[in-house]
């Protein structure tokens, strides 16, 4: 019969709860820390991928047969990471893919700014009601003011002039509107550049489109989810405080948002890609710290009764090490899953393990240092106000 | 044994059987199963878009619809404006897409259109032209308003889709923006769903109310210009008009959809009114149902009185008459003022119920109505059953909102899986793995009791797998690897129980009562642990969508089959070797 932990183990977890308190406390704040650097240094706080942040949609066809494999790795060559790649059936097309990157620009903001400057002087800033371009696609909508005359010609020099090479220029919608659609050449030539370079010339047969795509998470959703999870976590908090006592339900909603904010801390210093797998991911974990720290939790409420005569640090450290056994085999199977999924896995999957992974190891953590230990402060604040 | 102990453990083996039974579909691939089973057990956990690829769709939003629309409206709250505060006669006609054409017929009322009056609608209209000694005005609609109200219409579009397919039920789409296009990819359906499914996201499900002009003289001049003997003919009704006497409403009707259209669009109708159709049943000479559908015209009042709006609610019921769904609409308080206004001023008229261009039905105003409720009808050319489904629909998309502008789908095609084949080969062999090494575990931790908790294990899998095939859920790769995880997460409660066995037999126990004491101490832990989860699964379940919502149901169902396996199969296991090898201590 396999005993890692012994019965009768007894370590102090309580009496250097304050070096903890410290450390979890440096963890989450370097968590944030990073987050907020990388919002500043690279405009995101994290590597959002399309599924948050959208991109550019490129269809291609190809003039042979290629298996998606070798569409995914020519691209993973050249830098595109976390490409999605569809292969789209079509009779009059059989070799037709279509795939999703985050943001490829055709047209860099220096480029942009030049163009804007060029047309302001040729137009008269008045003219121009509004210069659109959304990252990601190769095109360029221009709103001229409303009623004022500009023939296509004219627009197409003054790309011309600045050295950008136009594919197409037409007007746009309906006519009293004086918009205009400038399809720029750039992404399609680099997509066959990546193509050509890893399966062979005239590879490529066409590139038909290049646009923008949204995020598949848009505003509402992502504003629904947040917003369920503050509900979640403050049910949680009444319902512990009502099946245990008041003391007990900050700890745990606490070391549940130590684990979520240092595992994504994790992703911005890793700069893994962040889909809403991963938020998924951060929900088990939230689920596993939660589950974890009840556990430990009830034997306190257990022993609680038990051990009248011992101070509530001792009952809380007592019941640490009687649970500890079975926190730490918990761990390890939930491991086991987490880490083969890690290391075999490819893709979205070893993201999403590799958050398990630190998201339960963090819990464990949490719930012996952070979320019993703080049942002790306010047992001692609710102490100070009203004596036992 | 004792006798419960058999029932349980038959219980248990009979949901067993059941689970794989249900299972059967999902993982014999088609036509290996008889014909007399999958008539009955068809359910199929369904493959995410990651996994398995779907039906790709690209709908262009008109967008100028929208716009024309708004300024619809705008001009319908000037016109209110004018003739209720200001209480001059008015003439107001919506020109193009952007102009509104006020025109005062005692020149001097232009006066009132002073600053005051415009600054309230500063932010979406321009003055174009204005002529005061002729008292008319031309206003257009900003440019930055109509680029807002296009955007708007892009974006309220994206949700609205959003919202009608996950009423409808399908897990895991996709719904995205792409350049000035939506793009909504859904996961593997069958045939008729995913028509079913088109139909609901198409449609518009823009409600109007608008009032007919019956016995207007135009009717009644156009109809002597319809030519005789072709496909549409002239048609004449009387109702009761309450105090306006008998009305006469005469219609064109035709069985020739397109010739009426075309005649219609030829005409040169007065900017106050406009032509709807409606479709009806045709009957024979003795009021017997045919089975061709016929077309007849409404002659409007080209404002709308009400719109889908107001609706607060929208629910199936059925007409005590006929036995038929219809569906019922409730107002908003706003709304059910307007209704009771606009029914008192129009009493003996008839209110045309607009659904998607098409007029519904038209009943005549019979006096002031409260209460704020209407009803649509639906049409009768099909059986019960298709249009009680209809009627669902129906409700599905009038209670997520109507669209903010017509959707044309300009593309559809069938996209493979996002997923490579060699992602999802590791990925399921990462899962064997991860689920061999806890099964490995379990029994080299705690050897006997280990085997009986691979065993609960096993069945709790089967359990979840069977369970959310009954939901017809989605499973992604990502969702697939969830599963796994619950596996390694339910193992918890028996690790739980086990230590606190081992703990009892350590006090020096029996077996038997080490096992009493373990689990029933156990109980309560793994309950308050599991239902704090539960908890917040359910509230993610209601308030989230999309993802987070089958995050949700899968997390649910995972912790009933976990508490349910890990408490109650692997107790009636442990039960079992206890009684039967009565053992002075336990394999544990």
């Amino acid at each position: 019969m396999a005993r890692w932990i012994k019965p009768n183990i007894n370590i102090d977890f309580i009496g250097n709860r304050k070096t903890f308190y410290t450390l979890s406390g440096l963890m989450v704040a370097a968590s944030i820390g990073v987050l907020t650097f990388n919002g500043l240094t690279r405009g995101d706080a994290l590597n959002y991928g399309t599924d948050f942040k959208g991109g550019s949609e490129i269809q291609v066809e190809f003039s042979r047969e290629v298996s998606s494999g070798q569409v995914r790795s020519a691209l993973e060559k050249s830098g595109f990471k976390g490409a999605e790649v569809v292969r789209v059936t079509d009779s009059k097309r059989p070799h037709f893919y279509m795939l999703r990157l985050t943001e490829v620009s055709a047209f860099s903001e220096s480029d942009q700014a030049r163009v804007k400057q060029k047309l302001e002087g040729v137009f008269g800033k008045a003219n121009i009601a509004r210069f659109d371009y959304k990252s990601g696609s190769d095109k360029v909508y221009i709103y001229f003011k409303r009623g004022f005359k500009v023939s296509v010609k004219q627009v197409e020099t003054v790309f011309k002039t600045s050295d950008l090479e136009v594919q197409q220029l037409q007007q746009f919608g309906r006519a009293e509107d004086n918009v205009f659609e400038v399809v720029l050449v750039g992404l399609d030539r680099d997509i066959r550049k990546v193509f050509s370079m890893a399966l062979g010339k005239d590879v490529v047969k066409d590139v038909p489109q290049v646009e923008s795509v949204g995020a598949k998470m848009g505003r509402q959703l992502r504003d629904d989810g947040i917003k369920s999870v503050m509900y979640a976590m403050l049910l949680m908090l009444v319902y512990i405080a009502f099946r245990f006592d008041f003391q007990y339900a900050p700890g745990a909603v606490i070391a549940l948002m130590h684990d979520v904010i240092i595992t994504t801390g994790l992703f911005a210093l890793t700069w893994q890609e962040f889909s809403l797998s991963v938020v998924a991911a951060l929900l088990t974990i939230a689920g596993y710290s939660i589950n974890d720290t009840i556990v430990v939790y009830d034997r306190i409420r257990e022993n609680v009764a038990k051990m009248r005569d011992r101070k509530f640090p001792l009952v809380v450290n007592a019941s640490i090490n009687e649970t500890l056994s079975r926190t730490l085999l918990t761990s390890l199977t939930t491991l086991f899953t987490c880490v083969s999924i890690w290391v075999i896995g490819t893709g979205v999957l070893k993201t999403f393990a590799f958050a398990l992974t630190a998201g339960v190891l963090i819990g464990t953590y949490s719930s012996i240092f952070v979320a019993s230990p703080i049942t002790i402060l306010l047992s001692e604040k609710f102490a100070k106000k009203k004596p036992r | 044994m004792e006798r419960s102990w058999w029932w349980k453990a038959f219980g248990i083996l009979l949901l067993a059987v059941v689970s794989v039974a249900y299972l059967l579909p999902t993982v014999v691939s088609k036509g290996r199963l008889p014909a007399w089973y999958t008539k009955y057990v068809n359910k199929k956990i369904q493959l995410g878009l990651d996994l398995q690829g779907g039906i790709h769709l690209v709908y262009e939003v008109e967008v100028d619809k929208a716009v024309s629309d708004k300024a619809d409206r705008l001009a319908a709250d000037i016109e209110e404006r004018l003739i209720k505060d200001k209480k001059v006669k008015v003439r107001i006609t919506h020109e193009g897409r952007d102009d509104i054409v006020v025109a005062f017929p005692k020149k001097s009322d232009i006066k009132v259109m002073d600053k005051k009056f415009m600054a309230d609608y500063r932010a979406n209209l321009d003055e174009a032209a204005r002529d005061d000694a002729a008292g008319t005005m031309r206003l257009r609609m900003d440019e930055n308003y109509v680029r807002e109200v296009q955007d708007y219409a892009l974006r309220q579009g994206i949700e609205t889709l959003r919202n009608r397919v996950d009423k409808f039920g399908v897990s895991e789409p996709s719904i995205r923006a792409k350049g000035r296009d939506i793009v909504v990819e859904l996961p593997g359906l069958g045939k008729n769903d995913f028509e079913r499914v088109k139909k609901i996201i198409g449609r518009t499900a823009q409600l109007e109310f608008k009032i007919c002009d019956d016995g207007n003289e135009f009717m009644t001049k156009l109809a002597a210009r319809v030519p005789k003997g072709g496909p549409i003919e002239v048609q004449t009704d009387t109702y009761d008009g309450k105090q306006r006497g008998t009305v006469v409403d005469t219609y064109l009707q035709s069985k020739d959809n397109k010739a009426l259209v075309k005649f219609i669009k030829g005409l040169n109708l007065p900017k106050t009114h406009e032509i709807q159709l409606g479709v009806e049943q045709a009957k024979d000479a003795k009021g017997n149902d045919l089975p061709e559908k016929i077309w007849r015209t409404y002659y409007l009042h080209r404002r709308s009185e009400l719109t889908g709006e107001y609706i607060t609610d929208a629910e199936v019921q059925w007409d005590e008459r006929t036995g038929r769904p219809e569906v019922g609409l409730t107002f908003d308080r706003n709304g059910a003022s307007i209704f009771e206004r606009v029914s008192g001023d129009h009493t003996g008229e008839r209110l045309a119920i607009i659904l998607d261009e098409k007029v519904n039905s038209a009943p005549v105003f019979q006096g002031r109505i409260g209460g704020g409720r209407a009803r649509i009808t639906l049409g009768g050319f099909k059986d019960p059953f298709a249009l009680q489904q209809e009627a669902k629909d129906l409700v599905a998309v009038l209670r997520t909102g109507a669209l903010p502008a017509p959707l044309r789908k300009v593309f559809e095609t069938q996209v493979g899986p996002t997923l490579g084949r060699d992602a999802v080969k590791k990925g399921v062999m990462a899962f064997a793995v991860g689920g061999g090494l806890v099964l490995l575990f379990m029994f080299y931790y705690y050897k006997g009791g280990g085997f009986i908790a691979d065993i609960g294990l096993t069945l709790n899998f089967l359990f979840i797998a069977a369970i959310l095939c009954g939901f017809e859920a989605t499973l992604t790769l990502p969702g697939i690897a969830g599963l796994v995880l619950t596996i390694g997460m339910a193992v918890d409660a028996n690790v739980i129980i086990y230590e606190r066995i081992r703990e009892e037999l350590a006090l020096g126990k029996s077996a038997r009562a080490s096992v009493d004491a373990g689990y029933s101490r156990a109980f309560w832990t793994i309950f308050d642990a599991q239902l704090t989860t539960a908890i917040a699964a359910f509230v993610l379940m209601q308030y989230g969508s999309g993802p987070i919502r089958g995050f949700a149901v899968t997390l649910l169902v995972g912790i009933i089959c976990s508490i349910f396996t890990g408490v109650v199969v692997t107790r009636l296991l442990m039960d079992f070797v206890v009684a039967k090898f009565q053992p002075k201590t336990l394999s544990i």
